[in-house]
This record gives structure tokens, C-alpha cells and sequence, in this order.
């Protein structure tokens, strides 16, 4: 994890301790055009491209309070610079939570979290970051504070400011305050490994799981030797991790029921139930921001493309290691070093290509020595229109004070 | 004939326009003489060249323009307004779509999208005239993909068409309102619709991934795909429940779900309402999640078994629809905690769906109150409100006692478990003195939705209805920003105009037509 000095080029950095202080932090920053760089627990800083803009950091972690919990309504309003550990712990008094795995979970923010779209392997089973959140506020790069949607599940007034938000990576707005949507916890929850010999082998069990009435909450799709950590067989080329989660009930008919379809699927070997200490889960949920990758990448495949993709990346780099959210198609990649051909023919040229030719999309995330990252391997080419992306952020952010530079726009 | 097959999406034969060749491409003069003779009433508030141009991107069987005709495309669900478009035309392409977005750009006139018209809410008004583009017309289902799971479908296609075809597949599309059988789900995607078994599995923007659409400059672009994320701004989920002010969406990649294993459908019966919304409070608050959870009171109690009896208990207040589905084996014991939470509650009994058949027909009925609600009244009144789920009880209190002090009956059926509550009020729309009665009452009852911390629309969107209430719900930088974003694309505002934004200062557009009140 980067600290904040190093990464970004800022004289000072403001911690405001309410939303309406953030709001004239920012419409200030607004008058002098001065660069701001939002800063939630700093878990993501090297998300990007180096900035080179002088500004401010403006800290949300000031704002840390707990608005409202009626838990029976199953909703929480929270403001945006609370940890995700700490929610939690919060939603775990009245047993339930937000099912977002993220890494660095007692530094990253719930509006970092937001910002940067990040949520784990359950998003199989329990939805996306958009799916939880119901409602926010936020402060414009004018310095505007805004709302969006409300703090009940169902709502349809106005445009869904929550989904453009998330993912925003704060080029748009600073997330001050949301309204979420919690779960309650399952009683039981289980993991079963399985080492598959073949990425075909991997695709007809991936395949056949998504033939059965079985639902997992998690499938993942690991390659490599820093995503088969301990206790998983680190001498097997890839394995497949199935996470159950329901009434006692449910999670034993799954695991039989999945020994069944490996049992079809010709494979040899099945840990099920799988022990999985805490830390095993936690190191899994760190893979992306555990130091010493060279580059970390991020992409998004329809599933079934998975098979056909991943041998270009183990063409680029044998030693890469790879954790996908295989039910969504969803992929981390860390790449063992910067391709001896430089990243433009290798990662651009190449591997976004092969990504837009499976119909999905391939980014690099960090990149920690910041070498050769443009805005093409930060955000891609022709996934979008980019006109229309220009577009919306002029109207939120009309002089680009926000996070300049560092991603989409210049 | 000119437009002779043109069939309104609500299933309404739109008419003939009179006889008329088919002509060939260029031949202008011949087709505004055909015009001319047809008795075309309105087309001089449109520029001369408008109508012969949407006639050669469309073809003659594609354009309706003579007054009977139009009158069908007058208003959607929501009739107290109502507004004629000056054309209607009926593109079977995106192509198309953008050639005649082009045109009206070009020509200086506005321009909406309508599917199927079942828009609760004057989604579908074409306020200041203009063009109507309806998309009826573009209804195929061009990809089921069961590996990633998601299909790509035409916004015509009939939301239970998409169910229908994945039949045999073990999937289905799960957002399922209750007008599944006629609106469109490029109609679900403008208004983000949900239905009763969006308790469990979301709202249709938890379940579009990607839309083709037709910018108001006439450009197609895709946003998403068949993929859960792209690079950039999540504009796939800005554009769900965007009302049609954003874009026209020509294609649609959706999320297919699994089918459950099996399914626990229960009728909960219950002496008072108060009873029946603690019961709902209870089961929430116990940790299940139902896949849907839905109450009528006795009023609509009494209509269904008028119409259907399917043998609902007259002198019950309420019952309770409770539905659990997922794996067969956790089935029972979530059912036996349901009908033990219902009984703590107070309920009376808690029938239990024998088969397959006996659950079809009580979702028959739940789906069909709204047809059954003609035996209360000539003329009715479906408002769409939400609150938290724990204050049910006090807002169904409330409506009675608004209802009770305009002298309207208020029936009540609605998606309890998401807190979206559909008040439906009872009248007769050839007493004026009622109609303004049934607006009074409505207010006040989407009021007390909002000091509840709720919402004045959970699925049925602002339309052209809602609007006043925007500036009750949003801050006046809110609605400034919103019309900034609308600006990003529809920098005019000839998409649409009039819709969701309370816009009357800004885009000086005015009701023309007969503006008849009628039910609403």
C-alpha cells in the first residue's frame, strides 16, 4: 500500500469533519481551480495514473459517523469516510452486514469502497456494490452538495446518482453520506476447493455449476502461486473455490450436491468442506492489494470467455497469478513484472485487444512504479463512448479539479 | 394501406388511415399529395418536409398521422393528461430509430419513445406534440445465452415473452410487473419496473447489463454489454429509470437468474391490518428474505373472489401473499418460521399453496387485481408510494383516514415486503367534485410517504404525474444537477421534454391537444 506523499503531488491535505465543510473545501478549490484529490483510508492510492497536478487532499475521514440504523428496515445511512470494518461490526450487533470483501478492510472506506467498485467474491451471490446502495450524497466539483436516490429500497424518482457514482473513482463527486442496503447473516457458510487439471476442465465444472440449481454465493477461479496460498495445494496449476452460505440445511445438500457435479466433471480431487481459517479468507481478500506485484490488473469477460482468455495472459507472463470472480466473469491479475516488450505492445496492443475480442475489457489498476500507465491501459479504448463520459463530467465537474489527470481524464 | 397494421403495444388496434400506394423512395410530392388527400389534419405545426422524410425511413406502413389514429397514442395508463403527438411513427431498426431522431432534429420538433403504453405515470405523454417513436415494432429476442446466462432483446419484445422463451432452460427474466403480459421491457428499462418477486431478486436495473441506444443527436452507442462491468461511468444504470429523457434504447442485454428449486407459497389471513404489517415487520425482521411478500385488503379481497374465486376469506381485513423460494431442502423450515411468526402476529390461519397450479392461481389474482378493481368502481385511481418497511402500519392508518375525510374508498394491494405501497382510490369520474377529491387524497398520501423518510414512486416513475412532488423530494441543486446530467445527452431537451424535471421554467413548452380530463 502506497502512502499518500509519495503517490500524490499535494501541499496539504484537509480533513473536514462535516459534509457541509467538505462542500466549502471544495467550492473554494473550485473558485482557485486547485486540484483536489479525494482520500478515503488511502487503501487505493496507486489505483491509476501518477497525478502531476499540484492540489489538496481532501480527507473523508473525518466524516465517520453513523446516521441511522433501523435494522429491522434492513437499511443503514452511514457517512462515506466510515470503515468498512467498522460497519460491520456495527451491522454484525444486529446479525447482518454488507457483503463486501475488500481488502484492507479497517482502513478502506465506505466511499473509497463505492468510488472504486470494489467488492469481492460475493458479489456473485449477493450483487454488486450498485445492488446495496439506495441512496447518497455527495459534494460536486463545484462544491455543490447533492443527493440521489433515498433511504428506502424501492425508489424510482430522478436519476440513480447512486449507480453513476459507484465506480466514479472520485472524477465526479466526494461521496459525504449513503444509504445502504444490508443483508442478514447467513446461518452457516463453507467453502469447497476443488483442483481442476485444465482451464477446459475448469470451464465444463464452471459451466455445469451454472447449469444446477445449486447457488453458490462465491465461484472463484484461481491461477498461480500467489492466489493458491496456503492451505490451498500450491503445486496445483489452478483451483476452484465454491462459497455456500444459508441455513445449516442448505450448505450440507450444496456441498453434496457439488461433489456430484465434480464427480461428472471427471475431476480427481475435491476438498469439501474446505477449512478455511479466517486468515486464509482474509489473505484471499487481499490478493489484489498485497505488495510486490508488478502491475495489478483488473478485467471483465462474459464467464464462459474466461477459458479462452487466460492462456494469453500466461503467453505475456508465465508467473502471473490470477483470482476471478469466474461466476461473473470479473478478474484480478498480478503480473510478476513489467513485459520485457514494454506494456503498449504487450498490455495494450495485445491483451486489451484479446479482452474487447471476448466481448469484455481489461484495465491496469496499479501499478506501484508507475511505468510507461497511460490513459489507455488505466481506462481502456473503445469500451465506452468517451464523448458521452466527457460529457457527464463536465456537467459534475466543470473545471477538473477532480482527481485530474489520474484516470479517464486528462 | 398507410399504416393499416399499426397496433398500439396496449394491444389497441390503432386504425386505418385510408387507402394509399406504396409509393417508391424520392417520390415526395406524390406522398404529401396522398397527405393531403387523406385528410391529414395537424401537419402544419410540423415543417413541411417532416412527415414525407419519416415516410422514407419508415415506409408508408410505418407512420400514422390522421386524428383517430393518434388518439390511441393520446396518453399511456396515466390518462388525466392527455396530449396528441403530431405523428406517430413505428421504426423496426436502431437504424431507423436514428434516422428519424435526425429528422426531428433537424426539423426543430420533439420527440418520445413509447412501448406499450402501460405507464402508470405519463411516461408516455408527448408533451408539446412532436413525434411519437414507438418501438413495438422492434420485438425480436436475438440472443438467450444459458452459459452467461443473459439475453439480448429488441425493447418491443413483451416483458413475459423473454420468460416464455427461456421456458425448458431453468432460467427466467425476474423482474415481473404486474402488467408483464403487455408492457415492454424496453418500457421496464425507461421507468426501472419492478413487480411483486423484486423483494428478493431486485428492481430491472439489478438486471440490465448493458443498452443499445440512440442519442438525441441521432448517434447509436452502446453502454455495458454482456458483461457485469465496463471501464468508465456506470451510465447502463444512470439510463435504467431514466424516463426516456436520456436516450432512445434500441437493444437490451439482460441478466437471466436461475429458476428456484422449489417454491413455498403461503396465504396469510389476518382479522386487522395492523396484525397483517406487523406479521410483515416480523418475518423481515427474523432474517428471511421471501421472494415476494405482498398484501391486499378486504376491499380488494372482496373484488378478486368476484372475479377468480379462488375462495379468500369475505370478512378477513387483510391476507398476506408470502412466497420463499431456493433450495427444496431449506424450503420447510423457512415456511414453519413464517406461519409461526405469521400466528404470533395474530393471523387467523396461514394456508399453504398445494401445487404448482394452486400457486399460479393466486399469483393470477395478485396480478390481475387491478382488472378485478372494475367491479368496485367505474373509474380508479393506482397511487405508488414507498416508506420503510416498519412504518406500514402508520401510513395504511393514515390512508384510511385521508380516504375516510374526502369521502373517496381506498383499496390497498401492494408489494409489502419492499415497503411500496399502492393505494387505490375509488370514484367516478363524471362527478368532477370526486376527481378533484381523488387529487386532493393522493397528495396527501404520497405527503405523508415522504415525512416518513419514503418515496412518491417506487416502480411506476414521475412521468408527467409526479413532477410537483420533485421539488418536495429534491433540493433545488439536486434538480439543477439532474438537468445538468439530462444536459450530457440531451443538451435540447427535445427527447422527452416535459418528463420527470420540474422543467416549466426551462423548456417553455405548453399542453396543446384536448387536454380532456378523464379517469385517473
Amino acid at each position: 500500500m502506497a502512502s499518500t506523499s509519495g503517490r500524490l503531488p499535494i501541499s496539504a491535505t484537509l480533513r473536514p469533519s462535516d459534509a457541509r465543510e467538505l462542500a466549502g473545501t471544495l467550492a473554494d478549490a473550485y473558485g482557485n481551480a486547485t486540484a483536489v484529490y479525494p482520500l478515503g483510508g488511502e487503501s487505493s492510492i496507486d489505483f491509476g495514473i501518477p497525478a502531476t497536478r499540484p492540489g489538496v487532499g481532501v480527507a473523508t475521514t473525518g466524516l465517520d459517523q453513523l446516521i441511522d440504523y433501523p435494522a429491522r428496515d434492513m437499511t443503514i445511512t452511514v457517512e462515506s469516510g466510515i470503515r468498512i470494518a467498522h460497519l460491520n461490526e456495527v451491522l454484525r450487533a444486529e446479525r447482518q452486514e454488507i457483503p463486501w470483501d475488500v481488502p484492507a478492510a479497517g482502513e478502506a472506506t465506505v466511499g473509497g469502497v463505492i468510488a472504486t467498485n470494489f467488492n469481492g467474491a460475493r458479489r456473485y451471490g449477493c450483487g454488486a456494490i450498485r445492488d446495496h446502495l439506495i441512496g447518497i450524497t455527495a459534494v460536486d466539483g463545484r462544491g455543490v452538495m447533492f443527493h440521489g436516490g433515498g433511504r428506502v429500497v424501492k425508489n424510482v424518482a430522478g436519476y440513480d446518482f447512486c449507480k453513476l457514482l459507484c465506480g466514479s473513482l472520485g472524477t465526479l463527486a466526494v461521496i459525504t453520506q449513503v444509504t445502504l442496503k444490508v443483508r442478514p447473516l447467513p446461518e452457516r457458510r463453507a467453502w469447497a476447493a476443488v483442483y481442476p487439471d485444465s482451464l477446459q476442465q475448469a470451464e465444463e465444472l464452471l459451466a455445469a455449476l451454472e447449469h444446477d440449481p445449486i447457488s453458490p454465493t462465491a465461484i472463484e477461479l484461481l491461477g498461480g502461486r500467489e492466489a493458491l496460498i496456503a492451505p490451498l495445494d500450491p503445486d496445483r496449476k489452478l483451483a476452484i473455490l465454491v462459497m455456500f452460505e444459508g441455513l445449516d440445511c442448505e450448505v450440507n445438500w450444496s456441498l453434496g450436491r457439488l461433489r456430484e457435479i465434480v464427480g461428472h466433471a471427471g475431476i480427481g480431487r475435491l476438498d469439501a468442506p474446505f477449512q478455511t481459517p479466517d486468515d486464509f479468507y482474509q489473505q484471499f481478500i487481499e490478493f489484489p492489494a498485497r505488495g510486490g506485484a508488478a502491475i495489478v490488473a483488473r478485467g471483465c469477460l462474459p464467464p464462459g470467455q474466461l477459458g479462452g482468455f487466460l492462456p494469453k495472459v500466461w503467453q505475456v507472463d508465465p508467473d502471473c497469478s490470477l483470482q476471478a470472480h469466474a461466476g461473473n466473469g470479473l478478474f484480478m491479475l498480478r503480473m510478476s513484472r513489467i513485459p520485457g516488450e514494454g506494456l503498449s505492445r504487450s498490455f495494450v496492443a495485445f491483451l486489451q485487444a484479446e479482452a474487447r475480442a471476448h466481448q469484455g475489457s481489461l484495465v491496469i489498476l496499479s501499478n506501484p512504479a508507475g511505468v510507461e500507465v497511460t490513459r489507455q491501459s488505466t481506462l481502456g479504448g473503445g469500451y465506452a463512448p468517451y464523448r458521452l463520459m466527457e460529457s457527464v463530467k463536465r456537467q459534475f465537474d466543470p473545471a477538473n479539479i477532480l482527481n485530474p489527470g489520474r484516470f479517464m481524464f486528462p | 394501406m398507410l399504416a393499416s397494421e399499426a397496433r398500439g403495444a396496449d394491444g389497441v388496434a390503432a386504425g386505418r388511415l385510408g387507402p394509399c400506394r406504396r409509393l417508391a423512395n424520392g417520390m415526395t410530392f406524390l406522398i404529401i399529395e396522398q397527405i393531403r388527400n387523406l385528410g391529414i389534419f395537424m401537419l402544419q405545426s410540423l415543417p413541411s418536409t417532416l412527415v414525407p422524410e419519416l415516410l422514407r425511413i419508415v415506409g408508408v406502413d410505418g407512420v400514422l398521422a390522421a386524428r383517430a389514429d393518434l388518439m390511441v397514442y393520446e396518453c399511456d395508463g396515466f390518462v388525466i393528461e392527455k396530449n396528441s403527438p403530431d405523428v406517430v411513427v413505428f421504426p423496426t431498426s436502431a437504424e431507423q430509430v436514428a434516422q428519424v431522431v435526425r429528422c426531428c432534429r433537424a426539423a426543430g420538433v420533439p420527440f418520445v419513445p413509447r412501448g406499450a403504453g402501460t405507464s402508470l405515470a405519463g411516461g408516455c405523454l408527448p408533451v408539446g406534440g412532436g413525434v411519437m417513436i414507438v418501438l413495438t415494432r422492434m420485438k425480436q429476442i436475438l440472443e438467450i445465452n444459458t452459459r452467461d446466462r443473459y439475453a439480448v432483446v429488441q425493447p418491443g419484445v413483451v416483458n413475459i415473452w423473454l420468460t416464455q422463451a427461456l421456458r425448458g432452460t431453468g432460467l427466467h427474466y425476474a423482474p415481473d410487473p404486474s402488467s408483464q403480459g403487455a408492457c415492454t421491457i424496453g418500457g421496464n428499462v425507461a421507468t426501472n419496473s419492478g413487480g411483486p418477486h423484486t423483494l428478493k431478486y431486485g428492481v430491472t436495473v439489478n438486471h440490465v447489463l448493458g443498452v443499445e441506444c440512440v442519442l438525441p443527436d441521432g448517434e447509436i452507442v452502446c453502454l455495458g454489454g454482456p458483461v457485469d462491468e465496463s471501464p468508465g461511468f456506470d451510465l447502463v444504470g444512470a439510463m435504467v429509470g431514466s424516463e426516456g429523457t436520456l436516450a432512445i434504447v434500441t437493444k437490451i442485454w439482460v441478466r437471466l437468474t436461475k429458476n428456484p428449486q422449489g417454491y413455498r407459497t403461503m396465504l396469510g389471513v389476518f382479522d386487522s391490518v395492523d396484525d397483517a404489517t406487523n406479521a410483515i415487520s416480523a418475518i423481515i425482521g427474523h432474517g428471511i428474505v421471501p421472494a415476494a411478500l405482498e398484501m391486499m385488503d378486504q376491499g380488494i379481497i372482496v373484488a378478486l373472489e368476484a372475479a377468480f374465486q379462488f375462495g379468500f376469506p369475505l370478512d378477513a381485513s387483510a391476507v398476506l401473499l408470502i412466497e420463499v423460494d431456493g433450495l427444496e431442502v431449506g424450503l420447510d423450515a423457512q415456511q414453519q418460521d413464517i406461519v409461526q411468526l405469521c400466528q404470533q402476529q395474530g393471523a387467523r390461519e396461514v394456508r399453504l399453496a398445494r401445487d404448482a397450479a394452486e400457486r399460479a392461481k393466486l399469483w393470477k389474482c395478485r396480478k390481475q387485481a387491478f382488472g378485478a378493481i372494475g367491479r368496485l368502481s367505474p373509474s380508479y385511481c393506482t397511487q405508488d408510494g414507498v416508506v420503510p418497511r416498519t412504518r406500514l402500519p402508520h401510513i395504511l392508518r393514515r390512508i384510511t383516514e385521508i380516504g375516510n375525510r374526502h369521502g373517496i374508498r381506498i383499496v390497498n394491494v401492494f408489494h409489502a415486503g419492499d415497503g411500496n405501497i399502492h393505494p387505490i382510490l375509488l370514484f367516478d369520474e363524471r362527478d368532477p367534485a370526486q376527481v378533484q377529491r381523488v387529487l386532493q387524497a393522493s397528495n396527501e398520501i404520497l405527503e405523508e410517504c415522504l415525512a416518513c423518510g419514503g418515496s412518491v414512486t417506487g416502480e411506476h416513475g414521475i412521468g408527467v404525474e409526479k413532477i410537483g412532488f420533485m421539488r418536495r423530494m429534491f433540493t433545488a441543486d439536486d434538480l439543477d444537477l439532474m438537468a445538468r446530467f439530462r444536459s450530457a445527452f440531451n443538451p435540447d431537451n427535445r427527447l422527452s421534454p416535459g418528463k420527470m424535471l420540474p422543467t416549466a421554467a426551462g423548456c417553455g413548452l405548453e399542453m396543446k391537444g384536448s387536454h380532456r380530463k378523464a379517469a385517473v
